[in-house]
């Protein structure tokens, strides 16, 4: 699917969150942050190699250069917080952030944010941090001017900019994710740096991606991960042009004040406390506070402007494909879903995001013939190709993260990065990722992408439209496992037998994942699963992955032999029948007092059967009382039910998860449940020790009673 | 206002006895636990509203002796504190509380912060009973160099101590230490430098009474002992019982044991099956041990190798006893070992072999205290099912005895007089009693003093001094045969109130049991109550005693304090008839002539 990053342009602050909730697990702080801070897309940059020289202070934009130059005199200055850090204020990487200047211009004829950051090393961690400074921004339609740098030590400033050691370079970070924007840094390696000095450095960055049109819109957060003693958010505007301000958390005050043709408005925040991180936080929440801003009076106006850039999706489909889709057969949805899995599969995805590309689709011509695409190349080949068979497809941009609330936001372009399809089919509305992979089976067997809203592209739609299933099984997924282990006469090895199903979202991600693994890599995998379980594990037959054919299903076969099996003391023998698959599916969190909901697995029905064969009778003898549980929550159902015959034992488990989160005033009560659960997850046996003669048994004894008598 | 159901009243007392979660205070009975829900549902008492309200003021008197002891501990009597304690609601909640503050405790050091972030005045007085939060906020306060503050809660920590571990001695039933909760007995095992074995929550006279048996090992000396914790008095009142009633009608098994072995409790898996070994349910007995087994309990590894070696079990066999013993032995099980050294002593599912025999003995003496092995390997051969040799089982007591175990010397010395301590001749008696009472045999002190105390004639000074000596000792311990004897002896001084307050300490002892029917019976309490005096004589004829089981009997068939049954009359006479006692023989033959 299309990454989290493509439509991003001048919504560094939604990037910077995104960032946010990716490096939870790295300690956040302001000075990592700063390098995002401009990070946009580009177009045309040159793709030069690795770092370049600054030649001189001003650099030539076409060739990714900066240059140097006074703070601009809109800037509204900003005094700097006196007096020692505050014990509670401080940040654990060794940092006093003192102040976070951002602020906005929006009367030129290019946008124009300036920022200025001052923050004082309090140990040497903190010092390590700060040495170099990274500016991020984007050639092809940015400019990045650096205004000043400069320490404060002892009471007197002094100037580094002169200094300073400024490198560029460009980095693409999301190439990995097959995404290419064209993002470059500008690195400042700063001298002679101490303890306790103060570094405070501005710059500004001026130009936005001409693709989103002429309207300006924005997001600032209003907290961080880190303390930060002020922080200052303004934003210059023409009176005549109207904008719409809006905070998440509808408590922090924001001023106006007029200067004269000018409005300007400013959210002043002292002593910002440092926000919480979790870890399991669901991604369609924001939990960081922000304000956001634009000149889109409603939705309308922003369909408008996405509906010029979707205008190839009434391009013809190129002919060897259009007779490809004549050439189906069968309902109007099958013909629906034949078209997205043939893109899904043969239209392998790449974005090259940057200028406008990030925003302007390819035509389908262009797409089918070079084989690839990115999120707007699929759709619109897709709405093509649906359009091509009947069908009224459009486009819907969506936001792939922190999408819950997007009804409740401003109007702007800046809440997307993603594209999908959307079309009505018997007065039922579908909607379709042709970026997802591994689908299969018919329409309404297919995962939902569950963005939450979509913004439908007709040019008319005046609204967000909830993104809702036409099926329930649309958004579920389920796993049925066979688990069969076949005892040899002498009770230490077996034959284990696994058949799996996946169906639903579970056989698009199990597709997903066989899809880029060979055999053996899945059968080493997958013995490595059972390994925890049995350290004897050997496999006897690759694992066989195939398509239960007409359905979004999937079938594993397994085979492995078993060796030393059970826990042994004494020639007595326990064999635990662990729910495997359904532990699997369960995890918890690192942080357990929460103030954000965790996340769980959504709507996912394991079924898990194990049964263990024994040659004769007497060779299992099982343990009753092991807490048989049927368990039911808000979260999760659950249940194990035990079939005994005399050399046959079969353990039920069913695990049902109900919802796709847990509210963290109720996650103690969740951790309560899980608690109860962990016990149903083994049932144990007890295998008949294998016969041993007397005089073994009697050497056994003695064996054992020197041992007990030296202690051993 | 906060609320518990009474279904509560199952789930708190199995996260009581098991530290596994406890009930939570819910709002108006709408926020409880699905965990709640499904204890509710096999709980069979509902819908009795209990208020957290309602404990305010013992709370807050709690509240006050706490803030004490932590200034002064020396200013209040435990006894004053445990029972403010038990009538407080820190009871009811102190598992859930105690689940908490590990919580709490985990997120700290999960988050790295300084101990300061924790608000320690809060989490020890939520429970003060709770040994962790003022361990840990001794430390912390030490750590931050608020000496003051670390001194109080070093006060309350050994102020909990002295007092659980005044409570008795730990060495049998008779001086089991009172505690609250169970999971306290390993803590105070731990800051004893023990280390726990294993555990049985033992059910006591077929479950009239519950013991709390913790198997620990002196990991400097390695030897193991049995250490005896009992919590009766909580668990009457989370049962919302009259102590210490409710194990009178199987409560203790029907409420406690068998729910808490049927979750997967491994030491009540243990004691459920002794349960019902006792009771000839053999097969069921070994599927308990075997739970237990599959928990790692070795004690029930060692049972089921035990009933196995049996021969009486058609699903195991005694070579299969042997292998578990084995695996008990290997584990480190001293119980196990003298197991394998009878099955090879008497060639039970092993060919016999003396060699084996006495290797294993060394090995359990090796790691029990001087003569406990031969001790407990005489027990094989008193016990029925096995065809052994009473005689054989006499010699392994003398050799206990020989080596100076004091409980064998005792039985020795019961063997040569063949009579009851209390027809006993005095003179042949008391020196022999005496040399074991000095050498600290409570049983032999309280018989001691009991004889010469309660002796019709007038005995010299010097022996009333000594048994006065051995009777403060026994009672030091608080022995509950002590108390019995102490209840005794102010009844014979006309002193009812004096003898209640005495037997009220003898819960576990029949003499103490039967001296509170009889107050009841005999109208000698300005309370007395029938009704009492046959709940009482109930609760000592479960444990066979047989002139409670005569005095039932009486009772049943003079419908006096119950409904008159002359069935179970006679049933009790029977059994007390089988005991010799000559009046409930007397009885059945006035029954016969009646006929």
């Amino acid at each position: 699917m299309c990454g989290h990053l493509q439509f991003i342009y001048c919504l560094y602050a939604v990037k910077i969150m995104k960032q946010i909730f990716r490096s939870r697990r790295v300690t956040p702080t302001l000075w990592s942050f700063i390098a995002l801070l401009v990070v946009s897309s580009v177009q045309g940059a040159p793709s030069t190699s690795a770092i370049k020289q600054p030649s001189a202070s001003i650099q030539s934009a076409a060739t990714a250069d900066y240059r140097i130059a006074p703070r601009p005199a809109w800037v509204q200055p900003l005094e700097i917080p006196e007096g020692k850090a505050r014990g509670k204020a401080l940040a654990d990487d060794g940092l006093r952030n003192l102040v976070l200047d951002t602020q906005i211009n929006l009367t030129g004829d290019k946008k124009e944010r300036f920022f200025r950051i001052a923050m004082q090393p309090l140990r040497q961690q903190g010092l390590q941090q700060i040495s170099s400074i990274s500016l991020g921004f984007s050639p092809a339609y940015e400019e990045l001017v650096i205004h000043d740098v400069s320490v404060v030590r002892d009471g007197q400033r002094s100037d580094r900019l002169a200094s300073a050691d400024i490198k560029l370079f460009q980095r693409e970070e999301e190439l990995e994710q097959d995404m290419y924007a064209e993002h470059w840094t500008a690195m400042l390696l700063l001298k002679d740096l101490r303890i306790g000095d103060i570094v405070e450095y501005s710059y500004s960055v001026r130009g936005s991606n001409p693709v989103l049109g002429d309207k300006n819109f924005g997001r600032e957060l209003l907290a961080w991960g880190v303390p930060i003693e002020r922080m200052y958010i303004g934003l210059l505007t023409p009176k005549e042009l109207p904008l719409y301000l809006r905070t998440s958390d509808g408590t922090t005050a924001i001023r106006t004040r007029d200067e004269g043709n000018l409005t300007r408005y400013s959210v002043d925040i002292h002593n910002s406390a440092a926000l919480r991180q979790e870890d399991g936080v669901p991604e369609w929440l924001t939990p960081y506070p922000y304000l956001e801003y634009t000149q889109y009076a409603d939705w309308h106006q922003v369909n408008g402007w996405a509906n010029t850039l979707y205008g190839a999706a009434s391009d013809p489909v190129p002919a060897e494909f259009d007779r490809w889709l004549q050439g189906l057969r069968g309902s109007p949805a099958h013909k629906a879903a034949a078209a997205t899995q043939w893109i899904q599969e043969h239209i392998r995805y790449f974005g090259i995001e940057h200028g406008v590309n990030s925003h302007l689709p390819s035509s389908p011509l262009e797409t089918y013939d070079r084989r690839f695409g990115d999120c707007k190349d699929k759709t619109v080949l897709l709405i093509a190709a649906l359009r091509r068979l009947g069908i009224d497809a459009y486009p819907a941009l969506v936001s792939s993260v922190e999408n819950l609330d997007l009804d409740t936001r401003l109007p702007s372009p800046g809440h997307f990065d993603h594209v999908i399809t959307t079309f009505l089919l018997d007065g039922k509305r579908y909607w379709v990722d042709p970026t997802a992979t591994s689908q299969n089976g018919e329409l309404e067997a297919m995962s939902l992408p569950d963005f939450n809203w979509g913004l439908v592209v007709n040019g008319e739609e005046g609204k967000l439209t909830r993104i809702e299933p036409v099926a329930p099984e649309q958004l579920s997924g389920r796993v049925h496992v066979e688990e069969t282990l076949t005892l040899d006469d002498n009770r230490q090895s077996a034959v284990f037998e696994v058949v799996s199903h996946y169906v639903g979202w579970s056989a698009e991600d199990m597709r997903a994942y066989a899809g880029y693994r060979d055999v053996d890599t899945i059968t080493n995998d997958f013995l490595q699963f059972y390994a925890r379980y049995f350290p004897g594990i050997e496999m006897l037959e690759p694992v066989v992955i195939s398509e239960v054919e007409g359905r979004n299903e999937l079938r594993v076969r397994e085979k492995y032999r078993l060796r030393n099996l059970g826990e042994k003391s004494g020639g007595q023998n326990l064999l635990k029948l662990a729910a495997a698959s359904v532990v699997t599916n369960i995890s918890l969190p690192k942080t357990r007092q929460r103030e954000y909901p965790f996340r769980l697995p959504g709507q996912l029905q394991v079924d898990e059967r194990f049964t263990v064969i024994a040659k004769n009778t007497g060779d299992l003898r099982w343990l009753s009382g092991q807490s048989a549980e049927n368990i039911a929550n808000p979260w999760f159902e659950f249940s194990r039910d035990v079939e005994q015959s005399p050399q046959k034992v079969t353990v039920n488990y069913r695990y049902q998860s109900l919802d796709k989160s847990v509210a963290p005033e109720r996650f103690g009560e969740y951790l309560q449940a899980i608690d109860r659960l962990d016990s149903g997850l083994t049932y144990s046996v007890w295998l008949a020790p294998a016969s041993v003669t007397p005089n073994e048994r009697r050497e056994r004894a003695r064996n054992l009673a020197r041992d007990l008598l030296e202690r051993k | 206002m906060l609320h518990f159901k009474k279904y509560w009243q199952c789930a708190a007392l199995a996260a009581l006895l098991s530290g596994c979660a406890a009930p939570v205070a819910v709002d108006g009975g709408a926020k409880n636990s699905e965990a709640q829900r499904a204890r509710a549902s096999a709980a069979p008492s509902a819908e009795v509203q209990f208020s957290l309200e309602s404990y305010a003021e013992a709370d807050a008197q709690l509240a006050v002796l706490a803030q004490k002891i932590r200034l002064a501990p020396d200013s209040v009597p435990f006894a004053e504190f445990w029972s403010a304690y038990l009538q407080s609601s820190r009871l009811i909640t102190a598992v859930d509380t105690r689940e908490a503050f590990q919580r709490e405790m985990a997120q700290l050091a999960e988050d790295d912060s300084d101990c300061s972030a924790m608000d320690w005045e809060q989490w020890s007085a939520r429970n003060f009973f709770e040994l962790e939060p003022h361990l840990a906020a001794e430390e912390c306060y030490q750590f931050l160099g608020e000496t003051e503050l670390a001194r109080q809660h070093e006060n309350a920590v050994q102020y909990i101590l002295r007092g659980v571990l005044g409570s008795g001695d730990g060495k049998s039933i008779d001086t089991a230490y009172e505690i609250a909760l169970l999971d306290h007995a390993d803590e105070i095992l731990y800051l004893a430098g023990y280390q726990v074995r294993d555990s049985v929550l033992q059910p006591v006279a077929g479950g009239v009474g519950l013991m709390y048996v913790v198997t620990a090992e002196d990991p400097e000396t390695g030897v193991q002992r049995e250490v005896f914790f009992e919590n009766e008095r909580a668990i009457n009142i989370l049962l919302g019982a009259t102590y210490p009633f409710a194990g009178v009608g199987g409560n203790y098994v029907a409420q406690v044991l068998r729910p808490l072995a049927e979750g997967g409790t491994p030491s009540a898996q243990v004691g459920l099956g002794r349960l019902l070994e006792d009771r000839g349910e053999l097969e069921q007995a070994a599927q308990q041990f075997l739970n237990a087994t599959g928990a790692g309990s070795e004690t029930g590894e060692f049972r089921l190798g035990v009933l196995a070696l049996s021969g009486k079990l058609p699903s195991l066999s005694q070579e299969d006893g042997v292998d578990f013993l084995m695996s008990a032995a290997q584990k480190g099980s001293a119980n196990a070992m003298i197991g394998l050294a009878f099955a090879y002593r008497q060639g039970l599912g092993v060919e016999p072999s003396e060699e084996l025999f006495e290797q294993f003995m060394a090995a359990a003496d090796q790691r029990l205290e001087p003569g406990r092995a031969w001790m407990l390997l005489s027990t094989y051969f008193f016990a029925e099912r096995w065809d052994v040799s009473l005689q054989q089982g006499i010699q392994y007591v003398r050799r206990a005895a020989q080596e100076g175990f004091l409980p064998a010397q005792l039985v020795i010395l019961q063997s040569d007089l063949n009579r009851e301590w209390q027809s006993a001749d005095l003179e042949t008696l008391l020196p022999r009693l005496q040399s074991i009472a000095e050498a600290g045999d409570t049983a032999a002190q309280v018989a001691f003093a009991r004889r010469v105390l309660t002796a019709p004639s007038l005995q010299p000074a010097e022996r009333i001094a000594l048994a006065n000596t051995f009777f403060d000792a026994a009672l030091a311990v608080h022995s509950d045969a002590a108390h019995a004897l102490e209840g005794d002896l102010k009844w014979a001084a006309r002193d009812y109130q004096g003898a209640e307050q005495a037997y009220w300490q003898a819960m576990s002892d029949t003499a103490g049991q039967l001296g509170m029917a009889k107050l009841h019976q005999q109208q000698r309490l300005p309370n007395a109550d029938s009704e009492m005096a046959v709940l009482w004589y109930m609760m000592c004829a479960t444990a066979a005693d047989s002139e409670c089981l005569y005095q039932l009997g009486k009772l049943f068939l003079d419908g006096d304090g119950v409904e008159r049954n002359p069935e179970l009359a006679r049933t009790a006479f029977t059994e007390a008839a089988q005991k010799g006692h000559r009046q409930a023989v007397l009885e059945l033959e006035k029954g016969k002539s009646r006929q």
